[in-house]
């Protein structure tokens, strides 16, 4: 597998992009930008997860929102959990609850098949919180500061980076003549 | 019928002007930099670390081609421009993001460069977008020779005299940048980086910093070019001169889905404006130094509208009336006359309400230019950590009482009208350029941006009409994610009252000039000049210190450059 290194701006705006390629309203796409940039953050390939989410061969979208609706009860206290339905989308779910928590400072916890729980502010990987996450729940405030990720995303597939771009792509106008000429009110050289 | 430029609500003693007033598209687009303008404050930063420039790498060819660094430190680290200059067939210079080729480019670097990483820049920075990055690059720019201008210069300096001052005048910068990227483009650093250091933590002060050092490689790359020549009567630019050589920008429709979407930070550069305007309009009397630096300021603006001439018919009228209007209220500064009067700045401020906007906005400038120090506090809180949280668990009657509250302007709009859904944002596939449609002649509308804050709002209106008001936003959103976007906007922008663009960014009056020279204004740009409704040339750091001069802190002519 070839991988390319990205930054945290670029992990962002190509989740989100990719997010309104895959027909997601834009408000739903700008979570999926944190939360691609909140998983990327610790350990794992986040515009891998949302591909794999919300590509051609995913009819994710429907997940998608289902997940983002349950993350937003859980904040305001109005599911006392969130179950884990689909462990093909889980670390979606996952990053868009860390990002929650993050942006909210609300104390989200990952319940463990082991019966421990992880407040997300501590996760350093989440890779392999999928394997052993049972459900997310809101914990009250226990005052201890947010584990900071790591100072660049983790590493981008080239495969899953392309087909980012590809669902990207659906969300700009195709080039014209005409709109080269008229769409930016300028010439096309500068010689003066 | 004359808008009276303040909100009486928030009472006399700060009162600051109404948004419904300062965030117009037609009062945007007659802003004029201020003494809280982005260069203005790295120029300060710079004088006040007492910034010393070095230039350890100088391998260029006799016509000016090859690569130059520049470093210096400030606050504890240091940064390295790392410039690259190279010929260009005169059909690849183009200003638009469509080019691919450039006569100069560069990095910021963080650090000072080996051979080994100067190598890896030469392979990527002169490829812009085409290249990679990575986390030691701040900031990526590319800028094109102001070609008859640069040869007009080298030929004068070859033959031993200085270039014409008229053509100076006219044009003010060797080179032309046509992007200054930062902030994680193409792989470079993310802006934490630098927010969480000393010395460019503020708003787009690497990027201020990158152009700064540009214009001191423009100046010693036309020296050098001309000494190739004619070693023998070449000269060196004057000094007063060469600092009257800025950096020229082309600017098109880019910046304005940036102000749409940084709605918390736009508000945090009006309001730091309108509070140091605020706090000038509180002082209840102006002594006998203050009235003569106002009469000073006011020489030196009409001095600079003298000197600004433009192409553009519509702007140009605009600066004439803006001219005239400058020399006859000249008499409203009489020092006699200003002594005796109470609130004097709040007098000058009513009175101006009765002359165009334009009059208005530069006597605004005016005035913080007035204040001097005593405002630079308010420069330390105009970057923004983040763009506000979206809060679930708001109940619907409160976020309709906030729609109610801040956005009467989106609902008074009427979007039945064809005219008012006239355009469309877009993003062409062709290098993603930013571009304008018209909704009813082209195609692309399908896929518009969603900078159409105003038409959201309203729909977002007629769907919380049936919800109930203690429903968390979190359930209707579960019933309606379109609105999510819009949601999360309301709710951030209730903190921040200059958020919005208070117009209709789709409509067929819709002028995107006028957001671009609004954040151009606040970046300290001077000189406007329209190439058409969505496209603009501007000048930075004209009058501003060199390298050279940097210790002894800002010149007279950092406000509005005047040609000495």
């Amino acid at each position: 597998m070839t991988t390319i290194l990205l930054s945290y701006n670029e992990v962002q705006s190509l989740a989100r992009k990719t997010a309104c390629g895959a027909g997601l309203p834009h408000g739903v796409a700008d979570d999926i930008g944190h939360a691609a940039v909140w998983l990327s953050a610790r350990g794992v390939d986040a515009i891998r997860i949302v591909v794999e989410a919300l590509g051609d061969h995913a009819c994710g979208a429907q997940a998608v929102l289902r997940d983002q609706a349950a993350v937003d009860v859980l904040c305001c206290g109005e599911s006392r959990q969130v179950s884990l339905h689909d462990r093909e989308h889980g670390l979606l779910l996952i990053g868009l609850a860390g990002a929650a928590a993050t942006n909210s400072g609300l104390n989200l916890a990952a319940r463990l098949a082991n019966g421990n729980v992880l407040p997300l502010a501590q996760v350093s990987d989440a890779s392999d919180l999928i394997r052993d996450l049972k459900a997310l729940s809101l914990l009250p405030d226990d005052g201890e500061p947010f584990r900071p990720g790591s100072p660049r995303p983790a590493a981008t597939d080239t495969a899953a980076y392309a087909a980012a771009l590809g669902l990207a792509a659906r969300t700009y106008v195709p080039a014209s003549d005409f709109s080269r000429a008229r769409g930016a009110g300028a010439g096309t050289t500068d010689n003066d | 019928m004359t808008i009276r430029a303040l909100d009486l609500a928030t009472g006399p003693a700060l009162a600051l002007r109404s948004p419904d007033v300062v965030m117009r598209l037609r009062r945007m687009g007659a802003s004029f930099p201020t003494r809280l303008s982005f260069l203005r404050s790295l120029i300060r930063r710079l004088a006040a670390s007492s910034t010393s420039v070095r230039r350890p790498v100088w391998e260029m060819d006799d016509a000016g081609f090859g690569h130059a660094v520049y470093t210096l430190t400030l606050g504890g680290y240091d940064y390295s421009l790392v410039a690259f200059s190279c010929p260009l067939p005169d059909d690849q210079r183009s200003d638009r993001v469509i080019a691919e080729a450039w006569d100069t480019s560069y990095v910021l670097y963080d650090g000072v460069p080996d051979a080994a990483e100067i190598d890896r820049l030469r392979a990527n920075a002169p490829r812009q977008e085409a290249g990679r990055f990575g986390p030691r690059d701040l900031v990526l720019s590319r800028a094109n020779k102001s070609v008859r201008f640069f040869e007009h210069v080298a030929d004068s300096l070859a033959h031993g005299r200085q270039p014409d001052r008229q053509r100076l005048g006219e044009v003010g910068y060797l080179l032309r940048t046509t992007a200054v990227y930062g902030n994680g483009k193409f792989g470079i650093a993310d802006r934490f980086v630098l927010a969480a250091r000393g010395g460019l933590d503020g708003p787009f002060q690497a990027e201020m910093l990158t152009v700064w050092l540009i214009r001191e490689f423009s100046h010693d790359l036309v020296e050098h070019v001309a000494r190739c020549r004619a070693p023998d009567t070449f000269v060196p630019l004057a000094q007063g001169l060469r600092r009257h050589i800025g950096v020229g920008n082309s600017t098109g429709l880019g910046m304005a889905p940036f102000l749409a979407n940084h709605p918390v930070l736009l508000s945090n550069w009006v309001l730091a404006r309108e509070t140091a305007l605020a706090r000038m309009r509180a002082k209840p009397c102006l002594d006998a130094a203050a009235l003569g630096r106002l009469a000073d300021l006011w020489r030196q603006a009409a001095l600079h509208l003298d000197q600004w001439s433009v192409e553009d018919d519509a702007l140009m009228a605009r600066i004439l009336r803006l001219r005239g209007e400058w020399i006859e209220a000249e008499s409203w500064i009489d020092p006699a006359r200003l002594l005796a009067t109470s609130f004097p700045v709040a007098s000058l401020l009513d009175r101006s309400q009765s002359l165009s906007v334009d009059f208005q906005e530069l006597l605004a400038a005016l005035l913080i230019e007035l204040a001097g120090r005593e405002i630079d506090d308010l420069a330390d809180g105009m970057a923004a950590a983040r763009e506000g949280a979206f809060e679930p668990g708001m109940r619907i009657m409160v976020l309709r009482k906030l729609l109610h509250d801040h956005y009467g302007w989106a609902m008074a709009i009427a979007f039945e009208a064809p005219a008012e859904t006239a355009q469309f944002w877009y993003v062409s596939e062709e290098k993603l350029e930013p571009r304008l449609g018209r909704r009813a002649d082209e195609p692309g509308a399908d896929l518009e941006l969603p900078l159409d804050i105003a038409r959201q709002v309203q729909r977002l209106a007629v769907d919380l009409a049936d919800a109930p008001d203690g429903q968390s936003v979190a359930a209707f959103l579960a019933d309606f994610p379109q609105h999510r976007h819009v949601v999360r906007r309301i709710q951030t922008t209730a903190a921040a009252p200059y958020a919005e663009i208070r117009d209709n960014l789709l409509s067929d009056r819709c002028l995107p000039i006028d957001m671009l020279r609004c954040k151009l204004a606040f970046f300290g740009a001077s000189k406007f000049d329209p190439r058409s409704d969505r496209w603009t040339r501007i000048t930075l750091f004209q009058g501003a210190p060199t390298a050279g001069e940097i210790a002894a802190g800002e010149t007279d002519d950092c406000w509005l450059p005047v040609l000495p």
